[in-house]
């Protein structure tokens, strides 16, 4: 049975950031950029996925089958580490500082997430709280309010201002620390909206803190580091 | 590599154009095909003698006439019909959704298993590994799975209470599908 509205979420998540990147300068740097956020995605499915079983079915580890249904759950975190973890050993060995090319990519990844719960759309339909200006999602009756339409715009604004504060000369580590703060906090606010079964945070909602509570702190202490250093050199 | 090669170029091109051009015509072209989908046959309605809900947490064996007579009979609640297998991978991931699904609203929704193309003995083990607590039927002749029209395993039908079939979801559930319905049951 093929999930045709998955395939189609994960086409457009890699045809839709390549159209609102400018060119690249050279055909080589093409071929480098998919290499590196292509297998980034794939790496980061994968851990993601293998994550999500054994956390939830670990029984499931060794059969190839149930590995391979990834609508059945990805651990959205540990596929964003896997996924950096990927830039930066590549970036390694093309002798490039593994900040550099992570910030580089933060913008389009930001788009491409926000593509991708866009795409809640042409899935299941987009659930949220019952609303009466909200969208009813496949087979429901209510209308409720598209959680992750609001949340890929939000993304796309994260992403305009991450470009905008890398341009602007902000330090490659703490452009990734404010990515990830930014990306966290979206996750977060929309799980407090998303519906759940019964009472309490959902490990997506917990995770999502948890990342945006180390990003935030990251991003503070890079900055204070920082001035120290531009202090000290100016001595 | 130097850092120009990930930091892109100012100037447009034709080319990156006509690149543009091709990728939003691929995007139109998916887009149409995914939304296009047949909708979900939603004609399908019980009909018959009311019956008895079977036990709880007891795989019971019955007809499509008298599943259909255990559906008249809960006229007036909203019904969850979820068709599995122990063999179908999806069905272990949300097998502890529907569980934690009944433990937490079962009082304002009933949840019926209905297993099906599977050994009996499978299936008896299937629930017990998961602690399944919700009713479950044993359908071995495939009459049931046959009267509501599956297409594929898992298939998850949503009843509202006046007993109309209000959605068909084929495949596995995600929490945020399966609260999404019982949301808009409630509402």
């Amino acid at each position: 049975m093929i999930d045709v509205g998955l395939l189609a979420s994960i086409a457009i998540v890699l045809i839709v950031p390549s159209v609102f990147v400018p060119p690249w300068p050279t055909s080589a740097a093409v071929m480098g950029l998919f290499e590196t956020a292509g297998g980034a995605l794939m790496i980061g499915l994968v851990v993601g996925r293998l994550t999500s079983v054994a956390i939830d079915d670990p029984g499931s580890l060794t059969r190839i089958s149930d590995l391979m249904i990834i609508r059945s759950g990805v651990e959205f975190w540990p596929g964003v580490v896997a996924g950096m973890a990927w830039i930066a050993l590549r970036s390694n060995h093309d002798h490039i500082a593994p900040a550099q090319r992570l910030a580089a990519l933060t913008a389009p990844a930001l788009v491409a997430w926000a593509c991708f719960e866009a795409t809640c759309l042409i899935r299941d339909g987009c659930p949220g709280p019952l609303s009466n200006v909200g969208l009813r999602p496949d087979g429901l009756v209510q209308r409720m309010l598209p959680v992750g339409v609001l949340a890929a715009a939000t993304a796309v604004g994260a992403a305009i201002a991450t470009r905008h504060f890398h341009r602007r000369g902000m330090p490659n580590a703490q452009v990734v620390a404010l990515a990830l703060a930014l990306l966290a906090v979206i996750r977060s606010v929309a799980s407090i909206w998303l519906p759940r079964i019964g009472e309490g945070l959902t490990r997506q909602h917990k995770t999502s803190l948890a990342v945006a509570v180390i990003a935030s702190a990251s991003f503070v202490a890079i900055r204070v580091l920082d001035r120290r250093a531009t202090a000290l050199a100016e001595r | 590599m130097d850092n120009e090669q990930f930091e892109p170029a100012v100037q447009s091109t034709r080319s990156g154009r006509r690149t543009k051009l091709l990728a939003s015509a691929a995007v139109l072209v998916i887009v149409g095909f995914a939304v296009t989908r047949p909708a979900s046959d939603t004609s399908f309605r019980a009909s018959g003698e009311p019956l008895a809900l079977p036990e709880a947490a007891e795989l019971t064996e019955l007809s499509a006439d008298q599943f259909e007579g255990v559906l008249v009979g809960l006229h007036g609640t909203p019904v969850i019909v979820n068709i599995w297998a122990s063999w179908c991978s999806p069905c272990r991931t949300e097998t502890p959704l529907l569980e934690r699904t009944w433990r937490a609203h079962g009082d304002e929704v009933m949840i019926i298993g209905v297993a099906s193309k599977d050994a009996a003995s499978r299936s008896r083990a299937f629930m017990d590994e998961f602690g399944v607590s919700f009713p479950n039927v044993f359908d071995s002749s495939g009459e049931i799975r046959a009267r509501l029209g599956l297409r594929g395993f898992p298939t998850t039908y949503v009843f509202g209470a006046n007993g109309e079939l209000r959605t068909t979801i084929v495949g596995g559930l995600t929490e945020q599908r399966l609260a999404a319905v019982l949301e808009d049951l409630r509402g």
